[in-house]
This record gives structure tokens, C-alpha cells and sequence, in this order.
């Protein structure tokens, strides 16, 4: 019955995260996976996110779903000790690290990959000697799960490439063969590899993330660095797990630590800092295991409000301001000329100038162009203006006076 | 000798009695019983250490760090000294007076002697629906995987002759909770089975073993002894992988002379950007299928909330003409 209350409870805070996520609207990364736009990652996540994009509540049943994969996860966190104390602990840290909070709901890989990204860790420490509790090696069975997940992991995001040094640790140390170690890690690379060659849009976009962030001042790149540290670990927990995966020795745990800050420093977005919660969180219980009683329960207290602080303060960059602009341009437009949204609607076209996203694509059912100068003198049947068009695109066509969040004309 | 197996694992509340109650039904034949017990935390194991202090039939055999019925029988195998070898739960649930039976019919030539739930005269006593019917299907599936016909494969109340166990042995699987069933599968030629009926009795003290846990493991332990002799899990993980690469290389070989050629990637590059500039295309609606020296074969493909449909286009360098693809 506790459990139940529990799991019900877990469920509520999953669900206020989901809809704080709807609340800021459909950003355009979550877009183009929701339409399954084969760039820049693997084909894996984003398909089985667009198998319903038919689907009216789309958005609103993946954001819960993926919230609520998140935050049931607790469960599995609390696996690591019986000790009661540490349970507590590691649970608010895990539901209350600003990355959590910040990105639970969102419809973005990045947490796919954390999620893996932990289960890799629990597979790196249970296959050592000197680890959390049990003592067991993984067995061909637990290998070939582990496989399996290391394969979804990279056809879902090609950032699970940097639990690496986790994945080789856990492997290496199973009970199967060298050989089939080896096959298990490099073959799931090597068919990436394959995947990536045949869609070079997901290169070329790989190269344009590899250097958008190159012009930046090292100062800079070290101000990035201590975001995503205190996205990642609240201040508290993150300082707690820096001096637990330092003082575990884990060569394969710090390598990934590495690995993730020089990544997610040099191609900087706010959302990586979710890759390294698994991490800081093993930092943490690794470094407070032996603590006392009281001193895990003011720790669990300091920890958990320094991050609902930390939480508290980002939440006020969500930017809300601009991500519903598409809906309320459909919407508005739905009820002042109903007429062009009829049975004939995705053979119009819509012709966008400026800059837009895939959220356009979204919320439209007419098929969305971009303008070019090529284009000046073509006429579409829906015109947005999120700049000033020229009086020849204009011609021909009127303004809809009811559409206020975007300058719109149609034939 | 008859040697009796009890495999136990938190049964201190019903040990003492069941064993006192084999000790009167056991008089008239020369045994032994061996309890293997997985670290009981209730001690039971200590419970059957005093009990063997004054009755020599009994002893114990204590697992630290093992888990599993099915192994734990086969640690009391290994230990017996009988010809005869039986198991069944400590739970008090098997009926002891068929011990003398089984012990009997296996002295006459029987080679299995099996407690049947499932024969005329034999019941399951007073299981749930749920647990009846799970027993119901796990017993369909099982029955199916046996070398001989028998009703009740997955009862934990058997004897067998020990050339039997000795001749299975290395065939046999010792995973989850249904050793029966492994011996059944993995069963000598010609060896003759008989089941006698079983009433199955009621569990007064301590709690079923039934975890979601040893469900799982005997739904491994199945397709382990099916599929799993030709599939193993690393083949086929390799053979899934295969199929990746194979369908990459297969769409992969088209846009070879894109990576070849260098110049050829310029060329693909200007074009893509001069069709989606022309066309108002966004380019990530557009997918490469086919480079070639003379020009490129591409699908266009508006992404929508409305079912994928592509159309395929041919772009030609020389006159930066692009037409619908001919078929």
C-alpha cells in the first residue's frame, strides 16, 4: 500500500513536470523528433515518437510518458543500498537535480540517453568486486540485455557514445568471452557508423553542432563547464559527487566524466547537463556510504533544497514567449478562414519568410516552404511574414486581421 | 536406501513437524533425509542441525550465498547415499504416506515415480484462480517439452532411481524451481514413469515461493530448452546486427561515389542548396538515394502530421534540371 502511495505520488510530480513542459510550448528540437525528421540523430527514438503523430494528444502522451520514465526511475536508483537513509538520499537527488526538474517532460533525446546512461552505471558497478552491494558478474544473459541497450542507446542519440568508457568497463568484466566483450561494444559502432554514412544530413548537421560553439573565449567554455555542473548536480550534490567519483578511483567513471564535460563544453546546450546527474549521483553515494545517520539526513535536507533553488532560479529563463507561436498562428487562422483547412489542406502550401522552426511543420497541415530570393516572385496559398514580405509575394493576396501572433495571407 | 530430499528455505515454522511426521511414516525402510537449506534468515537450517543431533537420519546441508530449488535438489543428490532419490516441499503441503510407494515402485523398476496433481485422484486442494491457472498453462507448455507422456511434469513431489540421476545429470539445467521438469526433459531412452495420485494439501505456516522472480526464471528455464539450444543470445544479437549492416550498406552503395569524390561532394552539396532554394524545399525534407557522376536521385518528403508519403526526384548537374524519377 506505501508502495502504491508512493508510486501515485511519483506519478503527480511526473505529470506537473509534463504539463510545466507543455506550459512553455513545443520547442523545435522536440518538433522534428515528434515528425521523426531524420536529423542529427539515429533513427531509433524519434520513430517510435512519430509511429502517433497522427494522433491529436501526440505531444502531451509522450511528455508524460517520458516524464514519468524519469521520475519512476527513482525506483531503480534506490536499488543501489538497502540502507534506508542512503534510499532517501539518492531519491532526492534524483527528483529534485535541476536537470531532472528542467528536463523531465521535454521531448528530447538527451534524457533518453541519461536514462541509459545510469543503467549503464549500475551495469559498470555491479560487474566489479569492489562495487555498490550485490556482488555478482554480469552472465551472458545480463551481457545480451546490455548489448541490446548499448545498440538502442546509439541508434537513439549519438551522445550515449560518451558512457563509452562505462559500457567497456561492464563488459570487459562480465563473465562472457573477450572476444564477444568486444563485439558487443564496437559492433553496435560500427552499424552506427553504417547508419551515419547513408544520411549525410546527419553529418553535415554533426559538423555545423562541432563548430557553432568554436568562436567562444575559453573563459567562456569555463562558464559552460560550471553550468552544467550546477544543472547537472545542484550545487550541493554536485560538489558531493565530484568528490565521490574522485575518491571511487573508478577509471571508468571518471573517464566518462571527462568525456561528457569536454563534449558538452565545446558543443554547449543547457540540456546536456542531464548526462552527468547518473554520474554525480554515484559520486554522492559512493562518497556519504560510510557517513553517519545524521549527517546523510542533513545532507539529504541541504542537498534537496540547494537544487529546488537551483531549480527555482532556471525555471525563470523558460522562455514561453515564443514557442507557441506556431499554435496560436494555426489556431487563430483555423477560426477566421476555416475554409482552407478543409479535406484539401496538405496539398496547400505555405510559404514561411524568415526564420522559423520544425514547429511550423508541426502544428501546420498545409506543407511548409521557405522563402528564398529564388522564390520572389512565386505565389503560395498561405503567406507567414515572421519578417516584412515583399509587396510582390504579397500580391494577390489579403491579410487575415484575425491572425495577431503572425503577419498571415492567404490566396 | 531411500534418501529424501527437502530443499527449504525460510520454513523454521513447518520443519520440525514435517520431519517428526516423516520419522513415523519412514520406520519400515532404511533412509536418510537430507535438508539443503539456502541460508535460512529464520534459521531453519539451525532448526535441522539440533533435530540431526538425535535422530542420525537427518542432516543438513547449509548454501551461503546459492539460491535456487533446483540446484539445491541437486546438492542433496549429490550428498545422498540412497538408490532410491526423492524430493519434496517441506511446506507440509506433499502427502508423506505416498513416500513408501514411490519407494517401492522405483525398487521394482519404475524409473520416475511422479505425485500427480493432475491424474484421477489427485487435486490441486485449495489454490487460488490465479494460481491455478498459471499452474495450468506452465504445465500445458511444459508437458510439451517432456520425453515421456505425463500428466503433473511440473510437481515437486518425485523419486527417481539413481542410475537415472546419474545418466541425466550432465544434460540437465538446474535453473529455477521445476528440477522435475529437467529430468523429464532429459530423460534416458526407455526409461519407464509412473504417477501415483496427489492430493495436494494446504500451506499452514510461512509463504509461497511462487515469486515473480521464480515465474521468470521458468519462462527462461523454457526457452532455454527450446529456442535457446540453436539461438543463443550472442548469436543473436550478431544476427540482428547483420541485418543493421546489411540494410546500411544495401542503401549505403548508391551514395559510394559520394564519399569517393571529393568534387562530386561540392557538386551534391550546390545542388541540394540550389533545389531547396528553387523549390522552397527545407532540406531536411529531402533525402539523398543515389549519386552519380552526372547527377543525383533524391525523395522529397514534407514533414507532416499526416502519413509519409515520398516522391522521388532526379536532379542532372549539366542542365540543373530537376524531373519526377521515370518510375
Amino acid at each position: 500500500m506505501r508502495r502504491l502511495i508512493s508510486i501515485v505520488g511519483l506519478q503527480l510530480y511526473a505529470l506537473c513536470l509534463a504539463v510545466m513542459q507543455l506550459s512553455v510550448g513545443l520547442r523545435t528540437d522536440e518538433a522534428k523528433y515528434l515528425l521523426n525528421v531524420p536529423y542529427p540523430h539515429p533513427p531509433l527514438a524519434r520513430s517510435v515518437l512519430a509511429t502517433i503523430k497522427m494522433f491529436p494528444y501526440q505531444e502531451l502522451l509522450w511528455r508524460i510518458v517520458l516524464a514519468s520514465l524519469l521520475v519512476q526511475l527513482v525506483w531503480c536508483v534506490i536499488v543501489l543500498t538497502s540502507d534506508k537513509r542512503l534510499q532517501r538520499l539518492l531519491a532526492c537527488l534524483w527528483l529534485t537535480v535541476p536537470a531532472l526538474i528542467l528536463q523531465s517532460g521535454s521531448i528530447m533525446m538527451a534524457p533518453l540517453t541519461a536514462v541509459s546512461g545510469f543503467l549503464f552505471l549500475i551495469a559498470a558497478a555491479s560487474s566489479q568486486r569492489i562495487k555498490l552491494e550485490k556482488d555478482e558478474y554480469l552472465g551472458k544473459r545480463q551481457a545480451f540485455f546490455l548489448g541490446v541497450l548499448w545498440l538502442a542507446s546509439l541508434f537513439t542519440a549519438y551522445q550515449a557514445v560518451l558512457y563509452l568508457p562505462l559500457v567497456i568497463a561492464a563488459f570487459l568484466r562480465s563473465s562472457i568471452a573477450r572476444w564477444k566483450a568486444v563485439v558487443y561494444i564496437f559492433a553496435p559502432l560500427v552499424a552506427l557508423g553504417l547508419y551515419t554514412l547513408i544520411n549525410p544530413l546527419a553529418i553535415a548537421s554533426m559538423g555545423n553542432a562541432a563548430t557553432e560553439n568554436g568562436s567562444l573565449s575559453l573563459l567562456m567554455h569555463a562558464h559552460n563547464a560550471f553550468m552544467l555542473w550546477v544543472l547537472g548536480g545542484g550545487i550541493v550534490f554536485g560538489i558531493t559527487g565530484i568528490i565521490g567519483i574522485v575518491f571511487s578511483r573508478r577509471f571508468e567513471i571518471i573517464a566518462t566524466l571527462v568525456l561528457i564535460f569536454t563534449y558538452c563544453t565545446l558543443s554547449y546546450h543547457d540540456y546536456y547537463a542531464i548526462f552527468l546527474v547518473p554520474l554525480l549521483l554515484y559520486g554522492t553515494f559512493v562518497l556519504v556510504r560510510t557517513w553517519s545517520r545524521s549527517s546523510i539526513i542533513l545532507l539529504t535536507i541541504i542537498g534537496t533544497l540547494s537544487s529546488l533553488c537551483v531549480s527555482a532560479y532556471f525555471l525563470q529563463f523558460f522562455d514561453t514567449t515564443h514557442a507557441n507561436l506556431p499554435r496560436q498562428t494555426m489556431t487563430q487562422l483555423h477560426a477566421a478562414r476555416p475554409d482552407i483547412f478543409d479535406a484539401t489542406a496538405s496539398q496547400r502550401t505555405m510559404l514561411m519568410v524568415g526564420y522559423f522552426g520544425h514547429d511550423w511543420q508541426y502544428e501546420s497541415p498545409f506543407e511548409v516552404h521557405k522563402y528564398s530570393d529564388a522564390l520572389k516572385n512565386t505565389h503560395s496559398d498561405i503567406l507567414v511574414c515572421l519578417q516584412s514580405c515583399t509587396d510582390t509575394l504579397k500580391q494577390g493576396m489579403q491579410r487575415v486581421a484575425e491572425v495577431t501572433a503572425a503577419e498571415v495571407y492567404v490566396q | 536406501m531411500f534418501s529424501l530430499i527437502l530443499p527449504t528455505f525460510n520454513e523454521s515454522g513447518n520443519i520440525v513437524s514435517l520431519l517428526n511426521e516423516l520419522s513415523r511414516c519412514l520406520t519400515t525402510i532404511e533412509y536418510e533425509i537430507i535438508v539443503v537449506d539456502d541460508d535460512s534468515p529464520d534459521g531453519t537450517w539451525r532448526l535441522v542441525q539440533e533435530y540431526g543431533q538425535h535422530d542420525a537420519h537427518v542432516r543438513v546441508v547449509r548454501r551461503v550465498g546459492e539460491r535456487g530449488l533446483s540446484s539445491a535438489v541437486l546438492r542433496g543428490f549429490e550428498t545422498a547415499k540412497g538408490n532410491v532419490l526423492a524430493v519434496m516441499d517441506a511446506d507440509g503441503q506433499h502427502d508423506t504416506q505416498l513416500l513408501l510407494t514411490m519407494n517401492t515402485l522405483v525398487n521394482e523398476g519404475k524409473g520416475v515415480v511422479i505425485g500427480s496433481r493432475y491424474i484421477a485422484g489427485g487435486s490441486i486442494g485449495e489454490w487460488d484462480e490465479r494460481r491455478h491457472t498459471l499452474s495450468r498453462i506452465a504445465t500445458a507448455l511444459a508437458v510439451r517439452l517432456c520425453r515421456v507422456r505425463v500428466k503433473d511434469p511440473m510437481s515437486g513431489f518425485f523419486a527417481l532411481s539413481r542410475s537415472v540421476y546419474e545418466q541425466s545429470l550432465p544434460s540437465l539445467n538446474p535453473k529455477g524451481f521445476k528440477i522435475l521438469l529437467d529430468f523429464l526433459v532429459h530423460l534416458p531412452a526407455g526409461t519407464t514413469v509412473e504417477e501415483i495420485p496427489l492430493q495436494f494439501g494446504v500451506r499452514t505456516v510461512g509463504e509461497s515461493k511462487l515469486s515473480r522472480r521464480v515465474q521468470l526464471e521458468f519462462v527462461q528455464y523454457l526457452y532455454d530448452v527450446t529456442l535457446g539450444k540453436y539461438i543463443t543470445p550472442f548469436a543473436s544479437f550478431c544476427v540482428f546486427l547483420i541485418c543493421v549492416g546489411a540494410v546500411c550498406l544495401y542503401r549505403l552503395l548508391p551514395l559510394l561515389p559520394l564519399y569517393i569524390d571529393r568534387p562530386l561532394q561540392t557538386s551534391v552539396r550546390t545542388a541540394l542548396l540550389e533545389i531547396s532554394g528553387r523549390q522552397g524545399w527545407l532540406v531536411s525534407d529531402i533525402s539523398l538515394t543515389r549519386v552519380t557522376s552526372s547527377g543525383i536521385t533524391l525523395s522529397y518528403m514534407p514533414h507532416r502530421r499526416l502519413p509519409d508519403a515520398g516522391t522521388c526526384f532526379q536532379f542532372t548537374f549539366a542542365d540543373s534540371s530537376l524531373t519526377p524519377c521515370a518510375d
